[in-house]
């Protein structure tokens, strides 16, 4: 299919692109366009300028600090994936990328812009908050910080973007002893969640957690955490039946997505079994 | 020249070409000066057309033309074909109902999809642009999507012609006989299912040029198609309403038809239409939210049927009710599909005495359904393969034994089972032997033991196919010697949609004339080269095209002799063709007197009616084949999740003759998957309340992906067909006939476990777990 027609615009610098971001009105900005693109063919999206990001040099770097890492907007999935460092203090990311689309969309789609992006049924969005990574936001002259909680809300734009771009995600590192895994059911057609999380645990004393960190996708309206069940594990020790307790107690708090393919009794369901699964499993380890 | 011979896993000769982007489809012609179509498609499923304001697309850059409806109309266009309707009676004797399509509509609009206008311009960009300026006021109409509910009478009539939704009621066999069977029976086994439909997603779209040459009053039309002839006649007859000589058709390579790229679609008069009147050529090509809206989906019945049986578990009788969803217009061999297409496979490879089937099709505000790979015959083998389990279980002889009791054995072949099948051959038992010795099923039950400890079903499912090829038609080819090039150029009336007939014919005239594969030259599509053709359906192109092959090869033969009797001064009749070994020469018998074929072509100026050697052959088909064989499948279910993977899957199949092995496998692989695609995921779903096509890309559109297959055992049993001289019996359509019904049964053996006795397809993890789940809450 062929997009309606746009203006189009390849600023090579970051202040270049803000500012003819705030001369036009109803601009798109282009990442690595592995969702873009496809609105624009389908003319599901006709902006009427597009601002292509992908000549920002300034956007593409991967800079490793001591406690965390700040992933440049514009750098690749796939790139991310291979970065040596990346694999080794972030396993949980590595896991989810892997799960995430496929080589080709990874190998051009950027995790900022799956961040903005933030489909209901989006893995990068439940590793950036399973991971409490921070979304580094540029526009009118400043620079902000919001968390990956705050950036994905459920409501669009994410972040409450207004003539800004997203210029780098930062990431903590997971801690050595933590345990993480990525689990997704996936929609046998296209491959997105219809029920996921990202799981993060630091054991601690006595069988309880220091520390647990766990994000849905795919089954909910939009990926969240599920603080309570997050509390339950750090409270105190755990027998299975108190775990599937608490996993009920926690997706009852959630509103889960439907359609013909999965009701949301069944997202439910999956999701249930998936947390009950992979939790025993990590908390056996 | 053997190791090209017949028989051999011979690499196909088209892949270099394929696979190096060689290859010529219907988008990559161009001809100078074409303009581009893009067609308005309604996105309503049923509505009336108020109005049509062409007048700002009309103004946009680089339009050229808008064509509506009534232009065409008016310009005496006919309609789109449904030739199949004729051929149909309804029970009481009358004709069926005939819907009516225009190419494009007129006043109503009967499918979200159907073409309203179409928009030409200097370029494809500017022709969407445009296409987005046609104005067209709609007044929305109730909707019915749904096969059984169209054929409620409460329903609303969305052809208020015909008075309902019901286009005919037909019926074939002894229905008294049948009836009185199941009075009579120890046992009647009942089933409904449902036969769900299917997108046919060929990977090349849909593509037409169109060409108009003035001087002679001749069109010409590049088209994805699976034989020419066929198409040329419905469009030339039906729409065009020209003599089928002013018009040629010609398709090079095609990227999978399975029987939606037969038909003769709007577009394709549309771009012929537009060239004459544009006096330029006229390109369209689908995308592919086009192809899930335009072109002909298969399968969509849903049947009720009864099998009676004896004390002892033989059959006495079978009573068949289908509803068959038609779409919303009858597309070419829409109404032949689930009536006469099947060709009374219902009875399978048993004795049946008595058999009635009885066909109601209705037409609902869907795509228009046509054949898809197998045609009438998986459908027909789904119901008798289910209901052979069914009855297995009900009776406790199990799902083999019951069988067994009802094969018609090898020793009886050929034997003629009235009204339905006279079977060649065949050798029913010996397959399903074969078959259960691969599957490993003595160990069948520790299989399910050891699953079962970790909370999984493992079901096994057994499937006896039969498949009987498409008949009644004649088949053309043509030879021609260049003894330029030194090749040998060859024709025939088949068309390759990926299948490999290039290697296949290949292989054939090398055996033949005793050629290497370099020195064969295999030629697709065109209209102009032969005087008719049968095209590829109904898994009939290896004995239809090696027939007339045959026939023009010995043709060939007997004129080269002649020549060769001048040239080597003897009598054509001491005058033999030597085509092994190494040679391809005639020689006079019992000397080494000889001249080689390329040779005696040069000299064939002056001696034969034509300026080379060349010759043509015609073949009748005189009977059936039967391809036959036994599928069995294992699947395993997660209790919990409604998870599924299928463990093994082993076919056995008896295509008689093989001729390349290699090429068969691919068929057979090919087929599995696409059956096994319907049974285990591939849904269509419309909107109840809207008619929209719900999986309309491939965003909802599952289509199987190898990750989801596990390695096919497949093998075969060559038992030669007596129909035809090679003894072959085509494998085309014989895996997506036995898939299905293999897979079901073995998913309904492990649900059997949990207490869950019926599921339809497509199965997937969520209908699993609803059955698993409703099965637990009724049990609790
Ligand atoms: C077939 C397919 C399957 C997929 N499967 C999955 C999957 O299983 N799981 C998954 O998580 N993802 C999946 N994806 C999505 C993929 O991860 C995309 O890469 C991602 O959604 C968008 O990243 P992008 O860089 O391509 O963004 P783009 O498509 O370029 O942009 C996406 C949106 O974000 C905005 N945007 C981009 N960058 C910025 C920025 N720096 N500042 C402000 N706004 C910005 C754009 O304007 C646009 O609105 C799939 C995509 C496809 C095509």
């Amino acid at each position: 299919m062929i997009p309606a027609a746009f203006d189009y615009a390849r600023p090579a610098t970051l202040e270049e692109a803000a500012s003819l971001l705030s001369q036009e009105g109803g601009a798109a900005l282009l990442a690595g366009g592995q969702s873009l693109i496809t609105e624009l063919k389908q003319r599901r999206a006709s902006p009427r300028a597009v601002i292509d990001l992908n000549s920002i040099t300034e956007l593409s770097a991967i800079e490793h600090g001591p406690d965390g890492v700040r992933i440049g907007a514009m750098v690749r999935q796939a790139e991310l994936l291979r970065d040596g460092t990346v694999q080794k203090r972030l396993p949980l990311l590595c896991e989810t990328g892997a799960a995430a689309g496929d080589p080709m969309i990874r190998r051009l789609g950027t995790l900022a812009g799956a961040l903005c992006e933030a489909e209901p049924g989006g893995d990068w969005v439940a590793a950036a908050l399973a991971l409490e990574a921070e979304v580094e936001i540029y526009g009118k002259g400043s620079t902000r910080r919001l968390s990956a909680a705050d950036f994905v809300t459920g409501t669009k734009p994410a972040g409450g973007l207004q003539g800004e771009i997203v210029t780098a995600v930062h990431l903590p590192y997971q801690k050595k002893d933590s345990r993480s895994t990525y689990r997704k059911v996936k929609h046998n057609a296209v491959g997105w969640s219809i029920a996921s999380a990202a799981i993060s645990l630091e054991p601690g004393e006595g069988g309880a957690c220091r520390k647990a960190r766990i994000a849905v996708s795919g089954a909910p309206s939009h990926p969240q955490r599920l603080p309570a069940l997050e509390a339950a594990l750090t409270a105190g020790p755990y027998e299975a039946e108190h775990l599937r307790a608490a996993i009920e107690e926690a997706l009852d708090g959630l509103t889960f997505r439907g359609d013909h393919y999965a009701s949301a009794d069944y997202r439910r369901t999956r999701l249930g079994i998936l947390l009950s699964r992979t939790l025993q499993e990590l908390l056996a380890a | 020249m053997v190791k090209f011979g017949v028989g051999q896993s011979v690499r196909r000769v088209e892949d270099d070409r394929l696979i190096t982007g060689g290859g010529r489809y219907a988008d990559d012609f161009r001809a100078p000066g074409q303009a581009y179509m893009v067609v308005v498609r309604s996105p309503y499923a049923h509505a009336k057309i108020l109005s049509i304001d062409t007048e700002s697309a009309r103004a946009a850059p680089g339009v050229v033309d808008v064509l509506t409806g009534q232009e065409l109309q008016e310009a005496g266009l006919g309609e789109v074909s449904n030739a199949a309707v004729a051929l149909i009676k309804q029970r009481d004797g009358s004709p069926a109902f005939k819907t009516t399509r225009h190419v494009l509509a007129v006043d109503r609009v009967r499918h979200a999809g159907d073409a309203i206008a179409a928009v030409i311009a200097e370029s494809e960009a500017e022709a969407r642009d445009a296409a987005e300026l046609v104005m067209i006021d709609f007044e929305e109409l109730p909707v019915v999507v749904d096969t059984e509910k169209a054929a409620d009478p409460s329903s609303p009539a969305i052809w208020e012609e015909a008075g309902s939704n019901l286009a005919y009621d037909w019926g074939k066999g002894d229905e008294e006989a049948a009836r009185a069977a199941i009075a009579n029976a120890h046992h009647v086994t009942k089933l409904k299912l449902i036969n769900n439909r299917i997108v046919v997603n060929a990977m090349e779209p849909r593509a037409a040029l169109g060409m108009y040459d003035k001087e002679q009053d001749r069109y010409t039309l590049h088209v994805p198609s699976q034989g020419v002839h066929g198409l040329r006649d419905r469009i030339a007859n039906d729409t065009l309403k020209i003599a089928p000589e002013k018009l040629r058709v010609i398709t090079e390579d095609v990227g999978g038809g399975f029987g939606m790229k037969t038909f003769a679609y709007p577009e394709y008069p549309l771009v012929l239409y537009a060239a004459k009147k544009l006096g330029r050529p006229v390109k369209w090509t689908a995308d592919r939210a086009e192809s899930f809206l335009s072109d002909t989906q298969g399968r969509d019945h849903v049947t009720e049927a009864q099998l009676a049986l004896d004390a002892e578990g033989h059959i006495l009788g079978i009573y068949i009710d289908t509803i068959a969803n038609l779409g919303a217009y009858q597309s070419q061999f829409g109404a032949f599909i689930p009536t006469l297409a099947p060709r009374d496979m219902q009875a399978g490879v048993y004795k049946v005495p008595a058999i009635y089937n009885h066909v109601r099709a209705v037409l609902t505000n869907t795509v228009p359904v046509d054949a898809y790979r197998g045609a009438g015959r998986p459908e027909a083998s789904y119901l008798i393969e289910r209901l052979m389990d069914k009855a297995g279980y009900e009776t406790g002889l199990g799902p083999i034994e019951i069988r067994r009791r009802n094969f018609i054995p090898a020793e009886e072949m050929p034997y003629n089972q009235k009204p339905s099948l006279p079977f060649d051959s065949g050798d029913f038992n010996r397959n399903l032997n074969d078959a259960l010795a691969k599957a490993d099923y003595e160990a069948f039950e520790k299989r399910r033991a050891e699953k079962a400890k970790e909370g999984k079903l493992l079901g096994l499912g057994l499937c006896y196919y039969v498949e009987r090829t498409a008949a009644g038609m004649s088949e053309f080819a043509q030879l021609a010697v260049d003894a330029e090039a030194n090749v040998v150029h060859v024709y025939t009336g088949s068309q390759t949609n990926g299948q490999g007939h290039e290697t296949v014919w290949t292989q054939f005239i090398s055996s033949r004339l005793g050629l290497d594969a370099d020195q064969i030259v295999v030629h697709s599509g065109d209209s102009d080269v032969l005087p008719g053709g049968a095209g590829t359906g109904g898994s009939k192109a290896v004995y239809m095209s090696t027939g007339a092959l045959g026939v023009a090869s010995d043709t060939l033969i007997e004129k080269g002799k002649q020549i060769a009797a001048n040239e080597l001064e003897a009598a054509v009749a001491d005058i033999e063709y030597r085509g092994a070994d190494g040679e391809a020469v005639f020689a006079v018998v019992g000397t080494d007197k000889r001249i080689d074929l390329f040779e005696v072509a040069r000299k064939a100026e002056g001696q034969t009616d034509s300026a080379a050697l060349e010759a043509a052959g015609e073949y009748k088909e005189a009977g059936n084949s039967y391809p036959n064989g036994a599928h069995i499948c294992e699947v395993e279910i997660d209790r919990d999740t409604g998870d599924f993977e299928i463990t093994r899957y082993i076919a056995v199949d008896d295509f008689g003759h093989v001729i390349n092995p290699m090429i068969v496998a691919g068929q057979v692989h090919g087929g599995i998957v696409q059956g096994l695609g319907q049974a285990m995921g591939e849904r269509t779903v419309y909107d109840e309340e809207s008619g929209q096509l719900l999986t309309g890309s491939f965003q909802d559109y599952w289509m199987p992906r190898a990750d989801d297959l596990p390695f096919f055992d497949t093998s075969y049993n060559e038992i030669p067909s007596k129909s035809n001289q090679l003894g072959v019996k085509g494998a085309g359509e014989a895996g997506t006939v036995g898939a299905p019904s293999a897979f079901i049964n073995a998913v309904l053996d492990a649900l059997r476990l949990a207490g869950v006795e019926n599921i339809d397809m497509p199965v997937t993890p969520y209908s699993l777990w609803k059955a698993l789940h409703g099965a637990e809450e009724k049990a609790a």
